[in-house]
This record gives C-alpha cells, structure tokens and sequence, in this order.
C-alpha cells in the first residue's frame, strides 16, 4: 500500500456501531448494510473513526499493537493491510493522498 | 360516501383525522388498497394529527411511515448507485415519476411508497445504458422470449431490469408512451426542456408541464389502474405546488400538450382531478381542453369506467370488471387491435398465476 | 366475551358471513372462510380469544375460501385473501386452515411496521423472554411446544414482536404448528396439549397445531423483557448442550432472521443491539430428549 496517503473512516456521522468483548457489529446509513468486524477489524474501525482527519497506515499499526498489547510486526501489517482493503469495498474507509 | 371519495377527502383536508366520528377501519383499507397509507400518515403528521387519531388505527399509519422512510432512503442509495454506474457514458438521465418527485423534493414525494425507479434516456444510447447497468449488476427480467420481445420492440421501455444483489427495480424508458401507440410524442422535446438537479450531475427531471402531463399519461394510458387514485393525488399536488403563484403555468401546460399531443390525457386528468379532489382548475382552461374530450358516448362510458375503476377492489366485482375493462383500454391504447387480440392471447395463455373472478 | 362462549351456531355463522373478529395480541383479524375444517380448528385453537364486536377497529380482513366455479368440487382448492385480493397461489382445500395461519402469519410480517419482527419462537418466564431465532428444520417449534408443556408462557412460535425501543416483546399467541415427526414427539411428551387434525401433504409436510393454554393467551397484554436468546439446533441422536453464544453472533443472527430489518435501519440496529446487551446468548444442541432440553432451560431461567 502507497506511504502517501491516510485512512479515514468514510461517513463517519453515518455510522453506527455497538461492541461487545471486542468485536463490534455496525451500521452504515449511507449503504444501508450491517456488517460484523472481527476484532482486529473493530480496533481499525475505532482507530480510523478517532482519527477524523485521516491516520497514515504505520501510525495506524503502532496504535493497534499499542491498544491490544502487542508488536508491531510486518505481520500485523500485512493484517491491518488487508482489513483496510476489506473495509474500502465495503465504504466504510478510504484511502486519501496527503 | 364512496371508499376513494373518503380517502380523498381527507387527503385534501387531514385535519378531519380529528373528528372521532371518522370511519377508521373503512379509511385504512381504501388508503392501503389505493397505495397511499403513507402519504395519509405524511399529511397527518404534517398537520400534527397523528396523535388525535385512535391507536389502532394510527399504529398502521406508523408502520406506514416507517416504511416509506425506509424505501425513500433506498431510492436515494439506489439513485447513487445508478449515477455511478453510468456516469462514464455521459448520457442524460432523466428521473421520472417517484424518484423525480423524492429528488426534487416536490410535494408527491411526501409519504409516497416506492416499488420501481424509473428513469428516461435517448433512444440512441440505449444500448450503451443497458450495458453499463448490466456490468453493475441488474439483470434483466421477464426472461421469456416473447415478454423481451414485447417491451423491446412494441412499448417504450427495456424490460424492467432487477439488480442481482440488492433486488431493486429498475425501468428504463426512451419515451413516454409506446412507439405504437396513435399518439406521436417527439421525446428528443422532453429532453430539451429537461431541468437538471442540483448538484447532481447528469441527472435531470421533466419540466413542470411535462411532469404533469406524464403523470396524466401515466394513469389514463397505462394497463395497470390499481393506481389510479394515487395518480390523481399526484397529479393535485403536482398542479398546486406548480400553479401557486406562477399564472403562466397553465397556458404553459395546455400549449405544451397540444405539441406533445397528449390532449386527451390532460383533459382526463382535469376532469376527474376537480371531481375527487378538489383541483383548482381555471374556467378558461377547463373550457380550452374540453375541446379534446372524447365522442359524448365514449366520454360517458370513460367516466363510469373510471370512476368504478378507482374505488378499492374488495368486495366489489364491478370494479374488478372495470379494471378489466380499462386494461383492455390500456392495451387498446398502446398497440394496433389486431396485435392486441394475439397479444392477449398469448399472454392469458401464459397466465402463470390463476386468479379468483 | 371469549369465542368458546358464542351461542351454537354462531361461529359458522360469522364465519360465512359478516366475519369473525378475534383480537389475537395486538391485531385484531376479521376472518371468513365457508370451510368446515376451518371452523373446527378454529373453535378448538381460539376457543380462549376474545371475539371483538363488528363496531371495532379490525386491523385485517382475511378469508380462505374456495375459488368460484369448477375448481370448488374438482381437485378443490383454498385461497388465502387479503381484502379480498388473493395474496398466494391456492393450496388444496385440505390446507384451508395450515393456509389461514401461514396467511396470518404473512400479515402481521408485511404490515407490522410498528414493529421490528424476527422469525423466532419466543416464550417467557419470570417475565423474561426467550427468543429462539432459528431457520426451518431447527427444531424450534418442537423445543418451544416442549418448554409451553413445561410451563413457560407462550408468546409467539413464529413471529417475535420486538418494539423500537428494543426494551420488550409484544405477545400473539397463537397455536404452535408442528411437522412431521415431532407431531407424535409431542404427543407423547405433552400428554394433555390439544393438537388439531394432521393436514399430510403440505409443501412442508405433514403439519398440525397445538392449541396455546388458556394461560398464555389471557395474558396476551403482557409483554417480557429480554432475558435470552438461544439459537436451537435438532440433530438426531445429539447430546443435549447448551454453549455460550457471543452476542456479535447473536445479534447478526436477529438481522438475519428480522423480516423487516430494513425497513427500520438505524432505528433497527438500535433496537436489536438492546435486545442482545439485555440477554445471555447461547447455541442449543439437542437430540430429541426433550425432557433433558426442558431441564436445561429450567435452570437457565434459575440462573
């Protein structure tokens, strides 16, 4: 994934979400869909919605791993990569050049 | 008092809602049968009357608003949807009807139920259209060879077209009446006198006259009459909202009709709209399309038609019959009689669903 | 007044003509049907109702009768209307009544916007409600028939009426259908329940219905709160367990089994997200011991 850019929560304002031990169910008003996030994908969903103006993905891990007491390794990464991607098609982030 | 005169009544006045004498369960039925619950429950909100009306009966106007709010919602989504797949075509898309009132926000719109979105492009670019909703995903329906060839050759729309995933519906019109039908309508002029929504790029409405004038189509030229008194209620709210301080609307709208030839429409809808509703139509322009009213023994059988025709079907076989009549009458109007008799045919043959007389 | 209290013949009689108003829960159904068999199980399924005057509000107006002409005498059949409009393909006239609840079921799920509607059995105790969501083939029919044998007051065996606010769940007590084998499953379990004539052949089989207790449907005005949701699932010869259930499943699966989830959106999300926080979730093995499933849920309900 492309250094020049950060993430942010697509429709902030549209979504709702309620979480228990972890996971998180949610809800997007402007598709209409609910989806269930593992745990890994409600702690991206939560840092990208704490971060309104857009979190370059290595601050995005270190938050991460920092948050669920652990390392930030090129497997979290790879992980967090392909969250990231999962919840771009679902338009619920995106990615913006800085 | 007749089921559509009640529901129209208070359609017009909503402030009745008030009075515990009203027939509650009559008003329910006819307003869900004529499909139009939740413009009821729109209107008593809108006049803070809701909680004046007794539980059980205003319970079915709540789930009627929940329910439109939800389906307004999805014709937005459904819109953008639209827009995305085919804003590379760079093709004029015109809405039509519901989705044109939601989008306008025009008065119609309020507690209005939605099935179908339908939309108007030019003839030429139909194939490009049809591609390019194909590749995002609608698919079309009414597979059976004959029903394709029917929509594609004979009416003015490609067979409805229904998305994969998200089951949605969708229409696709080049014109408003069928290319067979005894009436020209030039569609390259609604496209001219087009107007474009805000904001939304390639999206367009039909101009006020026209707007009416299709919706006056739309209810006496159509095979289907089960919407007959919500197409009425449109076309009121529709010439209120257009009228209202703007005089030149009505010279406009009979101008208009007599260039798009759709006459007998209009004088229809200014007949029956007065009649059940209310409308406010002006003497000289009342007198000026009467000149296009049908032969007196036509006019005379269109009114009790019509008016049989727009009361709820239950329990009463005589609107049954007019229905049936009046779809013979749509398909007259759409096709040549002799294509109409083999059309028939067939498709009472291939009547997949028996249903009671 | 109750319907098992009309005078002889008065039933037949609304029932053919001026129509049958029941209150059943929240609703009250207007229902004509000029079938025999529909009268019969209809005095013995809502002899506990109350029957409404004709100068109430009646939220529906169905009927199941013949079609005119030919088809009424040969390889008959039964429609289902609503308002006098036919709502299904007909069904032989043998199903005229399993056709009545499949087609009160249909109301209530296409025009209950009132509420946010789940397909599940819910049943109560200690004013605490179990939902049971669970596709067909689930077993929960059968499981909720066994926990009303034991006790547990009936709500609904099909349709859970949750409001928007998420805090209770409305009753609409009506009989319990079952199919095929656990017809007999329980009989002999529920020695006393008062299960209808078996229709065969329907598209699910062989089906009939359990008459809801007198208790159950007196108390049709009292609604429950939360208290569980359990997702059953029968498999022959299985062991009885019962296993936490993470509320994330949980809920997904309300979404899944809500009629009208769509219809409610962000209020929907809401409304069911209340509903999981304020229940213990569990999966339900079983194999057919229903006497061991009825002690499992006892003790939950302990708990």
């Amino acid at each position: 994934m492309s250094p020049d850019v950060v993430w942010r929560a697509l429709n902030a304002h549209a979504i709702e979400s309620r979480e228990w031990n972890g996971e998180c169910v949610l809800y997007n008003d402007v598709t209409g869909s609910t989806h269930q996030l593992s745990v890994l994908g409600s702690l991206v969903m939560a840092t990208l919605l704490a971060h309104p103006s857009g979190i370059p993905i290595t601050a995005l891990v270190r938050r991460i791993a920092h948050d669920a007491d652990d390392v930030a390794d090129d497997e979290l990464q790879a992980a967090v990569e392909q969250t990231l991607a999962a919840l771009a098609e679902l338009r619920l982030a995106a990615s913006v050049p800085i | 008092m007749s089921a559509s005169a009640l529901v129209a009544g208070v359609l017009r006045e909503p402030a009745q809602l008030r009075d515990s004498g009203m027939p509650w369960e009559a008003l329910i039925r006819a307003a869900r049968e004529a499909d139009l619950l939740g413009t009821l429950a729109a209107r008593a909100q809108a006049c803070a009357s809701l909680d004046c009306i007794p539980p059980a009966p205003r319970a079915h106007l709540v789930a009627a608003g929940h329910r439109y709010r939800a389906q307004q919602a999805a014709v937005r989504r459904e819109i953008g949807e639209i827009t995305r797949a085919l804003q590379h075509l760079d093709v004029p898309v015109v809405l039509l009807k519901g989705a044109a009132y939601l989008l306008a926000e025009l008065p119609p719109a309020r507690g209005r139920f939605f099935s179908d979105i339908d939309i108007l492009v030019p003839k030429a670019r139909l194939p490009d259209v049809e591609s390019a909703l194909m590749l995002a995903g609608f698919a079309t329906t009414h597979l059976h060879p004959y029903d394709q060839r029917y929509y594609r050759r004979w009416m003015h729309e490609l067979p409805p077209m229904r998305h994969v995933k998200r089951s949605s519906l969708l229409d696709v019109h080049h014109t408003l009446v069928p290319e067979t039908a005894q009436v020209a309508l030039d569609a390259g002029a609604l496209f001219r006198a087009a107007i474009p929504l805000a904001g939304m790029p390639g999206l367009f409405v039909l101009s006020p006259a026209d707007m009416v004038l299709h919706s006056a189509t739309h209810l006496f030229h159509n095979e289907e009459l089960s919407h007959g008194l919500r197409d009425l209620v449109d076309i009121d709210a529709l010439l209120d909202h257009f009228t209202h301080g703007h005089g030149e609307f009505w010279p406009a709208l009979v101008q208009r009709a007599a260039e798009l030839d759709l006459q007998r429409p209009l004088y229809y809808a200014l007949r029956f709209a007065p009649r059940l509703l209310g409308t406010r139509v002006p003497g000289d322009v009342a007198a000026s399309v009467a000149r296009h009213a049908p032969p007196a023994v036509i006019g005379f059988l269109m009114d009790r038609l019509l008016a049989a025709a727009l009361e709820p079907a239950y329990g009463r076989a005589s609107t049954r019959w007019a229905r049936r009549a009046l779809y013979v009458r749509g398909h007259w109007l759409k096709m040549p009689l002799p294509l109409l008799a083999w059309h028939l045919g067939v498709k009472a043959l291939r009547r997949e669903e028996p249903s009671p007389a | 007044m109750i319907l098992r209290e009309l005078p002889p013949g008065e039933l037949r009689r609304r029932l053919a003509g001026s129509g049958l108003r029941l209150r059943i829960g929240p609703v009250v159904a207007e229902i004509l049907s000029s079938f025999r068999t529909v009268e019969t199980a209809v005095a013995l399924h809502y002899a506990g109702h109350e029957v409404v005057p004709d100068s109430d509000f009646a939220d529906f107006h169905v009927a199941v009768e013949p079609p005119p002409g030919v088809r009424r005498w040969v390889a008959p059949q039964a429609y289902f209307k609503f308002d006098d409009r036919s709502a299904f393909l007909p069904l032989p006239a043998a199903q005229a009544f399993p056709l009545l609840e499949w087609g009160l079921n249909w109301c209530v799920s296409v025009h209950c916007h009132q509420y946010l509607i789940v397909h599940a059995a819910v049943v109560e105790r200690g004013g605490r409600a179990l939902v049971l969501p669970a596709p067909p083939g689930s077993g929960k029919s059968t499981l909720c028939a066994a926990l009303v044998a034991r006790g547990w007051r009936l709500l609904s065996d099909e349709l859970a009426l949750v409001d928007l606010s998420g805090a209770t769940l409305t009753p609409m007590p009506r009989p319990i259908s079952l199919k095929n084998r656990s017809i007999d499953v329980i009989r002999t379990f529920w020695p006393e329940a008062r299960i209808g004539a078996v229709v065969p052949d329907t598209l699910k089989g062989s089906v009939a219905h359990v008459r809801p207790p007198i208790d159950s449907v007196r108390r049709a005005q009292e609604p429950a709160t939360p208290g569980w949701i359990v997702l059953p699932r029968f498999e022959a010869g299985a062991a009885t367990e019962l296993r936490p259930l993470s509320k994330c499943d949980a809920f997904m699966r309300l979404v899944d089994s809500a009629f009208n989830y769509n219809v409610h959106g962000r209020a929907g999300f809401a409304a069911l997200a209340e509903v999981v926080d304020a229940s213990v979730c569990h999966t339900f093995a079983y194999g057919g011991a229903l006497d061991e499933a009825a002690t499992v849920f006892d003790d939950l309900a302990k708990a």
